[in-house]
This record gives structure tokens, sequence and C-alpha cells, in this order.
């Protein structure tokens, strides 16, 4: 095992861009390490940055790259492998699939490489449906992004969603404002009784996919005019008509607001609808809006995505090659998209770990983690930030952009090299509002006899598709399965008990999960784990990039 | 004459967020073994870290000599002694040991005892997010003679009370 080069640097596995150092034991196991010389509002990490570590020498990483040729699988010298896909995409053309995880030099590489090859590539970024909407909302919003340094001074705080569960690193400079001023309001708008409900001083329970209705409420409380059909309708906010009035009251009074936004693909349809609502109420209220993003460099891939005029999402229409550059479509994909990958001629996947599309993949190439790459991301508060090069990367396992780089020489194209413009990262892009505010409210998803509408409740360990974080040791202890969380009265009804296994079924997909009933838990409402391929494929946006609930059957599986 | 360490684990209810992230740390910390016990029901998950107390149950309730305390006042728990008897779970009045902890080799919570004598701080304690976790000196504690309470704390809560 070669040592690490250099401990210090930022993790990258959600928006925040969290300080990490890691430390070696005698074991050669590594681990975080904490550095005292950090802000104070950045310490810690949550349960996911401390996984980070056990990727870095995790026993089954992609160390060789392999060509499966007539139906027989064999390992391959890298540079014979990168030929055989060049070839791939030389002959038939392609499309380069670009995950917006990966660090801005990489992403903007490969944009260069698919804009210089005349036509013959293609390239789209990946990013997570909730994250691509919420941030298209912003952009439309014009609000400000602020700092974890930014909300200790705000004296009003606004949270959608359930950005203590998954991003809990972000209740810490929350904590520490309140501490200095117990009295000061955090209204949470959510449609399940997540972490961050626990405190907030008004809570406001929304029906699943009002999380916009409730919003609009609170603008128009603040003066926020020309919403055009995203004005509030009178008599049905979603939620309770005392609540909202109370949230409004209490984000009205505040001189400086901090909005805290969590998007989940389960619970609304319209996150940049509400997105830009809480924008637009930021900028009301002199405040700004700190994104907790389920990609680490959602915003990064965004910018240079748009810079480009390259599109966002993933589809593989019409392409009879298809070169994943990280990421693992076949999973994060939607469902009839996913099954098209069986269909391509060629399938060229790159990643550091055995996920289901380089197990599927007939070239295979070995990928450098962030942290054994080195690179630049940005975070959901808008910070450029460097995820420093940690430890050299094993076996064959290079730089994604390094990588389009090989690819590049092999296709005859001069110039590549693995880079980005620090201009192209600071320009903010604009969405227009007024696509935003021409569609009306969704309906509000309601669920008929016997069912419960179902949202997901992601935590801090598995947040995407879960096909990274299901082969670390410590997930795979704390959350092997999903868990379905329902109310008191429905336990009662089905006999279900905290542990019991239960059955969740949809229009879409069933799947097992472990019960949990709480009484805080609104009443038809069920909440599941939303970081697994099982339970994603519940949901009617497992088919399409349209988030939000749907209504499911849970049935009470006897013990044996 | 060996350092005896004075510091305790305090946790602040009404900045936990549930996380989970002290157990991470303390898991990757200690070979991957899970050591923190959480304290869970209706709305409730929080972590149970041992108080390292001063005459421990743990320790007199144990037969054979398995839990016993060190020179640093570090309660720890021999795994060749150790039959699995469970006379340690039902000795804590706190529920840091579990059942499914003493079955399998596992240690007890160690205070991160080799960290602390070296002038850090316990693994749980570096990573916590929110802050809720903190090391402060056991006579403070005492003084105040409870552990934070919050709004979060129930009237029999094991946290009210060292």
């Amino acid at each position: 095992m070669k040592p690490l080069k250099n401990p210090n640097t930022r993790c990258n596995f959600c928006s925040l861009g969290c300080y990490v150092s890691l430390a070696e034991s005698a074991q050669e196991e590594v681990r975080p390490e904490y550095d005292h010389d950090v802000p104070p509002m950045r310490k810690g990490v949550c349960g996911r940055g401390n996984m980070t570590a056990e990727l870095l020498r995790h026993p089954r990483r992609c160390i060789s790259a392999r060509i499966a040729e007539h139906g027989l699988i064999h390992e391959a010298k890298l540079d014979e492998a990168v030929k055989t896909a060049a070839g791939a995409v030389w002959s038939d053309g392609g499309t380069l699939l670009i995950d917006g995880n990966l660090p801005c030099e990489d992403i903007a590489t490969a944009i260069k490489l698919a804009a210089s090859s005349a036509g013959k590539i293609s390239a789209r970024v990946f990013l997570p449906p909730e994250d691509e909407s919420a941030l298209e909302g912003f952009a439309a919003s014009g609000a400000k992004l602020f700092t974890p340094e930014n909300l200790v001074e705000c004296d009003a705080f606004l949270i959608v969603g359930d950005a203590f569960g998954t991003h809990p690193v972000i209740s810490r400079p929350i904590h520490d404002a309140r501490r200095k001023n117990p009295r000061m309001p955090l209204v949470v708008v959510d449609s399940a009784r997540g972490h961050t409900s626990i405190f907030a001083s008004a809570l406001v329970t929304v029906r699943p996919g009002g999380e916009s209705r409730v919003l609009a409420a609170i603008a128009a409380a603040c003066g926020v005019a020309d919403l055009g059909m995203l004005a509030p309708i009178p008599n049905d906010a979603g939620a309770p008509a005392g609540d909202v009035a109370n949230a409004a009251r209490a984000v009205a009074g505040a001189k400086k607001l901090g909005v805290i936004l969590r998007a989940e693909p389960g619970k609304a349809s319209n996150w940049d609808q509400a997105v830009f609502l809480a924008g637009k109420i930021a900028e009301a209220k002199g405040g700004g809006v700190a994104l907790c993003l389920t990609y680490g460099n959602a915003m990064g891939a965004y910018r240079l995505a748009k810079m480009a005029g390259v599109p966002v999402g993933a589809s593989v229409q019409a392409a009879n090659t298809l070169i994943a550059l990280g990421g693992d479509p076949a999973t994060a994909m939607m469902k009839e998209e996913a099954a098209t990958l069986h269909a391509l001629r060629t399938l060229v996947a790159a990643n550091s770990m055995p996920v289901a599309t380089m197990e599927m993949a007939h070239v295979a190439l070995p990928l450098a983690f962030n942290f054994e790459a080195g690179g630049t991301t940005i975070t959901g508060s808008g910070e450029i930030v460097r995820v420093e090069w940690v430890a050299d990367a094993p076996g064959q396992a290079v730089l994604p952009g390094v990588l389009v780089e090989e690819l590049a020489k092999s296709l005859g194209i001069q110039g590549i090299v693995r880079d980005v413009n620090r201009e192209d990262l600071e320009a903010v892009p604009s969405a227009e509002a007024a696509k935003i505010t021409a569609r009306p409210h969704p309906a509000l998803a309601a669920a008929g006899m016997g069912e419960d509408v179902l949202v997901t409740q992601s935590d801090s360990v598995h947040f995407h598709t879960g096909s990274l974080t299901s082969m670390c040791a410590w997930p795979a202890y704390w959350a092997p399965e999903p868990v379905v969380t329902i109310g008191a009265k429905e336990g009662e009804s089905l006999g279900v008990i905290a542990g019991d296994r239960v059955r969740i079924i949809t229009a879409e997909g069933r799947c097992e999960a472990r019960a949990d009933v709480s009484k805080a838990q609104p009443t038809g409402v069920a909440a599941v784990s939303g970081g697994f391929v099982v339970s994603r494929s519940l949901f009617p946006w497992n088919s399409s990039r349209r988030t939000g609930p749907t209504t499911a059957r849970i049935e009470k599986i006897p013990s044996p | 004459m060996a350092t005896i360490i004075s510091k305790r684990v305090i946790l602040d209810l009404d900045r936990c967020v549930e996380c989970r992230s002290c157990g991470a740390a303390c898991f990757y910390g200690h070979r991957r073994q899970p050591i923190i016990n959480y304290a869970e029901g209706d709305r409730v998950r929080v972590p149970v870290i041992c108080r390292q107390c001063k005459s421990p149950a743990c320790v007199d309730s144990c037969p054979n000599d398995a839990m016993y305390q060190n020179e640093t006042t570090v309660s720890r728990r021999s795994l060749p002694k150790c039959t699995a008897c469970g006379s340690c779970v039902r000795g804590c009045p706190f529920g840091v040991l579990t059942d499914e902890m003493i079955r399998h080799a596992v240690p007890k919570c160690d205070l991160c005892e080799e960290r602390v004598l070296a002038g850090g701080i316990p693994l749980c304690v570096e990573t916590c997010p929110s802050g809720a976790l903190s090391f402060g000196e056991v006579e403070e504690i005492e003084k105040e003679g409870l552990l934070f309470l919050s709004s979060r704390t129930t009237g029999h809560h094991p946290l009210k009370r060292r």
C-alpha cells in the first residue's frame, strides 16, 4: 500500500463539501481525522463522510480494464481497452454520458472532447432529477447563495424538506444561531416527519406534493408579487390554515432569512417551482439560500453544462455506443432508458467500483476516485473548492479526464487536456422565471381506501441509488434494507409494530422493507428510504424524470 | 502513576439530529466494530455513550472479571475472559451495553483512551456534525448535578441524570 500523499481534502459525497482529513492506522485502514484549524462551523463529518475513507482502499475496487468479446470477458491493458472504445465510437458514433459528480476539470474535458469530435460524439451530463429541478428553480429565482457562515448571521430560518436528516452538517450553523437567540423562528415545511421537524418552532406538515402551495402562501405574506400561475390557492394550501399562517408570520418578520432546501425525489413533482418560490422569499427577506443537493458537484456540473449548451439528463436514444463516464446509469437512469442499455451495440463504462453498469459493459475502464485525482467542485452554497489529491489511484485506475485525453488521442483529436476555465465555474446561469410561473401548482397526491401516499425519506448514508454505499461496511451494518415509516393508526390497523417486515405494493412494483411506526408520522402518509434501487423502483419517476409521490398498499409479512 | 481521565462525553439533546455519525466514526475508528448503542423510541434515536461511571455497575455485576476499570478510570471489557453471560447488560442502568454486542466479540466504549491520553478527544465527539457531543470535565458535570436538561428530555430519560 502506498502511503497517503496529502491527508487534507474535502468530502465530495454531498453538496456541503465538508473538510475532511484522512488518517491511516497501523493496519493500513484509512479513516477520517479532524483538522482543528478548519472554521468552527465546518467541523465534523456525517456517516457518509466517514465512509469515504473506506472507498479509498476498498477490496472490490476496479483496478484493471476489461473487455467482453464473443461472450468472454478478459482483462486488458488500459490503452487496448481505450482503443476498443474509440473504435466503436468511430464506426457508430456515440453518446458520452458524463456523471455530474465528477470534478469540474473532468466534466469540462469530456464536454470539450464531444465539441471537437465533429458530431461523432454527443455529450450529456447526468444529474439526479431532484438536483436538476432544484438548480433550475434556483437559477430562475435569482436569489443569493448562503454559506454556513452566512447562515449564522440570520435571524430566522425556513427549511424545506428534511435537511438535517440527509445533510446533518448543515444543522450546526442553525443550532449555533439559535443558541444565541433561542426564540429565533425555525419554520419547517415537510410532508413527512423527519429529523428537522423535531427542532421546528413552526412546523407545517404539508400533504405530499403541497410544498409549493405553502411556499406561495408564505411568499405572498412576504410581499412577493408576480407569481403568475403560482399565486397562492385560497383555502387549499395543502396544510392546516393555522399552521401556514403561523409560518408566514414568522418568516415575514425576519430581517435576514436563511432558506435551506432539500429536494427529495419522492416528495414533490415540482421542485423547480418550490425552489423558485423559496428563492423569492429569501430575496424578499434580505436573505439567501443554501441548497442541500444529492450530488457533491451538482452545481458545478449544472453550470458547465449550461455554459456549453450540453443537455442535462440521461438519454441513450438512437445511440449505438454509450460511454458512461462515472456514475451508474443502469440503476440511476429511468427504467425504460436503463432497459435500452441492453440494446446498445457497445457499452463502455468507467467507474471505480463494480457497479451494475460496469458488470454489463462491453468495455469496462477503471477510474480513480475524486480524492485520488484532485479537482474542483462547487458546493450547494456556490463555493468553488478543491478536492485534494489524497492518494494515488490503485492499479490501472486513471482520472476521468485522463481517460478522455486518451480517448481523444485514439480518435485523432488534438488539443484535449484535462482543464477547466475559471470563468465557466464563476458564471452563474440564469433560467427563465416565466417558464416556471406559467405552470399551476400540481394536484395534491391522494390515496384510495386501504392505501397510503408514499414519499421518500432519505438519510445521511444512502442518498441516491445506493449502488456505491451498499458496498461499504457501515451502511451495510446500519441500513442494509429500506425502512418504511407509517403512522400509529396505520400500524394499529395493519397490526404492524416497529421492526416488523412489510411489503410495499405500488402500480410500479413491490418491495419488502422493515417497518417503523411513529405517532408523529402524518396519517395516510408512508415514508420509505429513498437510497435503494428497490425502493426507487416503486415510484413512477423511475420511468420518467418527473419526481413526486405515489400511492401504495402496505401489507404485513407474517413472521415465519 | 497513571493519568486519570477526568473528562466524559456529554450529549446535548437540543442539538442531536440523530444522524448516527458518532456511530460511524466509532465503527471506522475501532476496526469496524459497532460499539455505540442507540436509544430508539418514537421520534427518538439518540446515542447512548458510556458514562465511564465512578463505580461501574457493569464491572460489579461481572462474575468473571471480564469487565474491569483500569487505572485511568476507563471501564473496559476483556474479550478472552468474557463468557457472554449478559450480566453486564443487565447491570448497566443506562443501556450502554446490549445483548447483541455481548454475544459478539465487540469491545465496549473505551473513551478512545489512546487518543485522549495523547491530548485528543474521542472520535464520536470529533465527528459530531451538529455539535451535540462534547467532551467535558466530570467535576463540572457533577457540579451541575445533571446533564443538559433540554426541551427534548423527558422525566425518566436515562440521559437526565449521571
